[in-house]
């Protein structure tokens, strides 16, 4: 396979290289001619983490978040594009493969409920993936222990099943399974939504304290751009499988070029009633279309039936990425987007 | 192959027993009377037939021509045939082959289906499609004439027999067991175990077949007692073992021609046939945990309050305007504890009001009581509800569900609820709208398409026509929306109408409430953890904590200027900041869980998790009156104020520290129980 060209600008030979690494990612789920017609689930996106690096991947359900994050971990293999860890390419490798050769990817879930197998206790869980490293099963306990205890849960607890643990106990365990192999790259697919919001808090800070630590690489995946905020330091927003902004956190949240972001920024409320009012008036303003209506034209832009900005060249071209302001933008009029 | 009924899989619960209840003593499945005789049953026929040639008091066929057709006597404890032999005897010799030859068919029914069905759940849809349409073709053979052509080949080999069928049925086996496995490799601890790099087999092993366990008990069990009825079938047709060896089918089919001479002989065989074939199902029935436990009967009491609302009758609400008026309510488990104390708030017409607060401090339990919907066992227990004037609480169910879905309706988080699946959405607006309207059906439908274009639906008459399983969430609960707006309501309870939702719908929806509160008057109680959408949405606000209001007041002046430090907290967790405030290192947390109903300590329930807890917060306090018409319920609510102090967020680097996840949320001692509709 002849290297693609990279579609975001990427620094070559300077700087360090990137811990994980997309390009071009296309996956389409199933194999008929019906499922060759529909658009694919990711159409074509590339992004790269940073060692130390949070990126917050954010979009509405069904615009292929976890999709991305199954591609990546293996889980789902893309139809096109190539997915590289620390530089070498694992878009085909074997789950098998992988956790022996690269064994710094690992992964968290949204639902602390049915990502631990109810039958299985801690321990047992723990040390799974570490005795598939060919670590010792006294050596594996013992890692097992001091990982529980790095997320603030007692070393005993190995002992115990997950029905014994509250929601955000066992994310803390999710993620204790995720980091006794000491991964570098990390995959939170959305591992707060399902919890209360004090919870959430402990948790949210719980992994803001492990990336400080440890200097782990997140790619957070969210729907919710406030908790994309806390945690990371850039964010791409996904629409239909398609990048439509990205850029440092602040900027695309304080100053989106790009009708959906500005959408998805300007909805999530915040509990402060006067700016809260004066959001909604921003948004209604806006004219926004209704989520989830019509189904866009497959050569043009995909926010086309909800964008009160689009005019004839958006239906008939796609708008590639390009730089605006602090952030990149796929959208033909940015420059009309009102600022905020 | 309709002998089987193994479609009945899909209310069986796949997920594996937690292993904290079958720990103790017995697996769960015997302490059911059903699954214990079951159990115990089976046993006890396959020791006593398998050694029946040790035990029997007579040969299978030695006769005693003297005592023919007896009845049973100390001789013949079960009587004997027209032949004078032993009933007992043959009974239990004839046990061995059915019971053995019904296992056969169960192995290799399950040997051959469920490993197909966990491969074709494993690799996909290909590979799915191939094994699928095969099973097919097996499942299309006709089996009872195969089973004679068999026999008419090999002869009466009833384990050869049991087995062949035991092929034909794996195809039905397979069926049912990969849909089970297709739903357990949906949970996420098989994408994490993958993840780690564990291999297909042990995958299967170790993380698939344990989840399917249950069915497979079930779908076993059920399969073990149809087994026994056809080796009996068959012998009964005489395709089974030859005269003299006995066997349970010919036995009764021999019993069959003298039943009107001699009636009992039927009754032993019949009796240990049709218990054993019981005793298989109940086993499954217990397994499945179908198996009938005595429901305590629930009786829909309110002792306390009803009396008291009773004796004080309908009054003149305090604030004239008010159209509804809660004073003090209680609610509580019937001889449990308390749920919900003292609240007190009121509504006047097209106003909002918020109950705030996390999971588990009774918000549903409140706004469900303005409804009269409690679950069973919970019921109000003291104060009043005034409805216009009217008290609710004493009102009798029958007129409550008068004003239910007419004058007060409600939504939830999860609209699917309200929906029913099996009917279009034009069906189930229209019943509503003519039963409570009176309308015809075509005004009906005119009305129905106006409802939805009023809850913002552009393509009503498609949405119409649609189930509700073809709407998004959005769309569904706009939907659940017009459905209770059939009755014209005056209050809506909406519980937690928005969680559920993306922020883009969530805001759509919150822009539908104002537009009907505007221009109906609607008046609405809304549930919700989010203070964002408290802020975007209420006039005013409660902040619900351990079953009681702990600040009430304006949505502005309780969010603006938080005065209990329990506010103080939610808003400090809450991630998103308003636009121009830096966003924070980290977030503040309230260290510790809810405590639950029955354990709330005295003084401030508050006390245990509070950033500014003293000793004089342990002692019972008023509330204080706050926010010009609203109150706060902390002692301490004036030196704070003055200290200007506020909940400060967590340091850097304290959930990581030893023991920050315990401090956080004490480990549950017993199983997290989910209590029964109980949030
Ligand atoms: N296993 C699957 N088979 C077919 N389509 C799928 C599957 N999983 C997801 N999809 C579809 O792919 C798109 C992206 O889904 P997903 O990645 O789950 O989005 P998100 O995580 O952002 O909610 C959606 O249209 C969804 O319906
Ligand atoms: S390209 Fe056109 S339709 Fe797409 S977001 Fe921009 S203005 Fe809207
Ligand atoms: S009464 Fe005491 S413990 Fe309760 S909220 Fe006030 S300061 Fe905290
Ligand atoms: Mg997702």
């Amino acid at each position: 396979m002849t290297a693609p060209a990279p579609a975001t600008p990427v620094a070559l030979g300077t700087g360090p290289a990137p811990a994980l690494e997309i390009r071009d990612l296309v996956v389409r789920y199933g194999r008929g001619r019906k499922a060759r017609q529909a658009p694919p689930a990711i159409d074509g996106v590339s992004f790269d983490i940073m060692p130390g690096e949070t990126l917050g991947l954010v979009g509405e359900s069904g615009s292929g978040k976890s999709t991305i994050g199954k591609a990546v971990l293996g889980l789902q293999p893309p139809t096109a594009g190539t997915v590289r860890l620390h530089g070498q390419d694992i878009t085909h490798m074997p789950l098998k493969q992988r956790s022996r050769q690269v064994a710094d990817l690992r992964v968290v879930f949204q639902d602390p409920y049915s990502s631990l197998n109810p039958a299985r206790t801690i321990g047992k869980t723990l040390v799974e993936p570490l005795r598939l490293m060919g670590v010792t099963g006294r050596e594996a306990l013992a890692k097992a222990r001091s990982g529980l205890e790095s997320v603030g849960l007692p070393g005993d607890a190995v002992d115990r099943y997950p029905a014994q643990f509250s929601g955000g106990q066992r994310q803390r365990i999710a993620i204790a399974r995720a980091l006794v192999c000491d991964p570098k790259v990390v995959v939170l697919d959305e591992p707060v939504s399902a919890l209360d919001l004090s919870t959430q808090a402990q948790v949210l800070n719980l992994l803001a304290d492990l990336r400080d630590q440890r200097g782990l690489a997140f790619l957070f995946i969210a729907h919710d751009l406030g908790v994309v905020r806390f945690l990371s330091q850039r964010t791409v927003v996904l629409y239909r499988g398609q990048v439509m902004e990205t850029g440092p956190v602040d900027a695309v949240a304080l100053a989106p070029r790009h009708p959906y972001t500005v959408a998805l920024t300007s909805a999530a409320p915040v509990p402060r009633p006067a700016e809260q009012a004066a959001r909604r008036a921003a948004r209604e303003a806006l004219g926004m279309g209704t989520a989830g209506t019509a189904q866009a034209s497959a050569t043009g832009c995909p926010f086309v039936p909800r964008c009160p900005l689009s005019t004839d060249v958006c239906v008939e071209q796609r708008p590639p990425l390009r730089r605006l302001d602090a952030t990149l933008a796929a959208c033909h009029h940015a420059e009309r987007v009102p600022a905020r | 192959m309709s002998v089987l009924p193994l479609d009945a899989a899909d209310d069986v619960a796949t997920e594996p027993v937690p292993p904290a209840q079958r720990r103790r003593g017995l697996p769960y499945f015997l302490r059911r009377p059903g699954g214990l005789f079951g159990a115990v049953w089976l046993v006890f026929m396959l020791a006593a037939s398998l050694t029946a040639s040790l035990w029997r008091p007579y040969e299978v066929a030695e006769q005693d021509l003297a005592n023919r057709l007896a009845l049973p006597s100390g001789a013949h404890l079960l009587g004997t045939d027209p032949l004078g032999r032993d009933l007992l005897s043959r009974i239990f010799s004839a046990g061995a082959e059915p019971l053995l030859a019904a296992a056969v068919t169960v192995l290799v029914a399950f040997g051959i289906g469920l490993p197909l069905a966990l491969i074709a759940a494993e690799r996909g849809r290909r590979v799915e499609r191939v094994i699928s349409r095969v099973t097919e073709v097996f499942l299309a053979l006709p089996a009872t004439i195969l089973l004679l052509a068999v026999i008419g080949v090999i002869g009466v080999r009833t384990f050869i027999i049991m087995a062949i069928l035991g092929v034909l049925i794996s195809a039905a086996v397979y069926r049912v067991m990969l849909g089970v496995a297709q739903s357990v490799r949906q949970r996420l601890y098989v994408d994490a175990a993958r993840v780690n790099g564990l291999g297909s087999l042990r995958v299967n092993l170790v993380h698939v077949l344990p989840s399917m366990a249950t069915v497979v008990a079930v779908q076993a069990a059920q399969l073990y007692g149809i087994g026994l009825l056809i080796v009996a079938g068959l012998a009964f047709l005489g395709f089974g073992p030859a005269e003299p060896a006995p066997s349970w089918g010919f036995m009764i089919q021999d019993a069959s021609s003298y039943v009107f001479n001699a009636p009992w002989l039927l009754v032993p065989t019949g009796l240990v046939l049709a218990l054993t074939v019981v005793a298989a199902n109940e086993l499954a029935d217990a397994i499945a945990g179908k198996a009938s436990i005595a429901r305590t009967p629930t009786r829909r009491k309110r002792p306390l309050a009803r009396a008291i609302a009773a004796a004080r009758g309908d009054a003149a609400p305090a604030d004239p305007a008010a159209i509804l008026e809660v004073r003090d309510l209680d609610v509580s488990v019937d001889d449990g504890p308390a749920l919900v104390t003292g609240v007190s708030f009121t509504l006047r017409p097209g106003r909002v009001l918020g109950l705030v607060g996390e999971s588990g401090c009774g918000k549903t339990m409140t706004a469900r009581s303005l409804m009269g919907l409690l679950p069973d066992g919970v019921s109000v227990s003291g104060g009043s509800i005034l409805w216009q004037g009217r008290e609710l609480v004493a009102l009798p169910d029958k007129e409550l569900t008068a004003i239910r879905g007419r004058e007060i309706a409600m939504i939830s988080q999860e609209p699917m609820v309200a929906l029913d699946p099996m009917f279009s959405i034009a069906y189930q607006l229209v019943q509503p709208l003519r039963r409570i309207r009176g309308a015809g059906k075509a005004e009906a439908r005119t009305i129905a398409a106006e409802l939805l274009r009023q809850v913002g639906i552009v393509d009503a008459e498609r949405v119409l026509k649609s189930y509700p399983h073809e709407l998004s969430g959005g769309m569904a609960q706009r939907v659940a929306i017009a459905l209770a707006l059939t009755g014209e309501p005056k209050l809506l309870i909406a519980d937690e109408p928005t969680t559920a939702l993306d922020v883009t719908v969530q805001a759509e929806i919150l822009s539908l409430l104002r537009a009907l509160v505007r221009d109906t008057g609607l008046s609405v109680v809304i549930v919700s953890h989010d203070l964002g959408v408290v802020a975007d949405i209420c006039d005013d606000v409660a902040v619900m904590y351990a079953g009681a209001v702990v600040e009430d007041g304006s949505a502005v002046a309780v969010l603006d200027e938080p005065a209990h430090p329990y506010t103080m907290a939610l808003l400090g967790a809450n991630p998103h900041v308003p636009d121009g405030e830096p966003v924070p290192e980290r977030l503040a947390s309230i260290p510790g869980t809810v405590p639950p109903p029955g354990s709330w300590p005295t003084g401030c329930r508050f006390a245990g998790r509070c950033q500014f807890v003293q000793e004089k917060c342990t002692v019972p306090f008023p509330a204080l009156p706050a926010h010009g018409a609203g109150s706060v319920l902390c002692v301490r609510v004036d030196e704070i104020a003055r200290a200007g102090a506020t909940w400060e967020a967590d340091d850097i680097g304290a959930e990581v520290a030893p023991g920050a996840g315990l401090t956080a949320e004490p480990i549950a001692t017993e199983p997290a129980a989910t209590a029964g509709g109980i949030r």
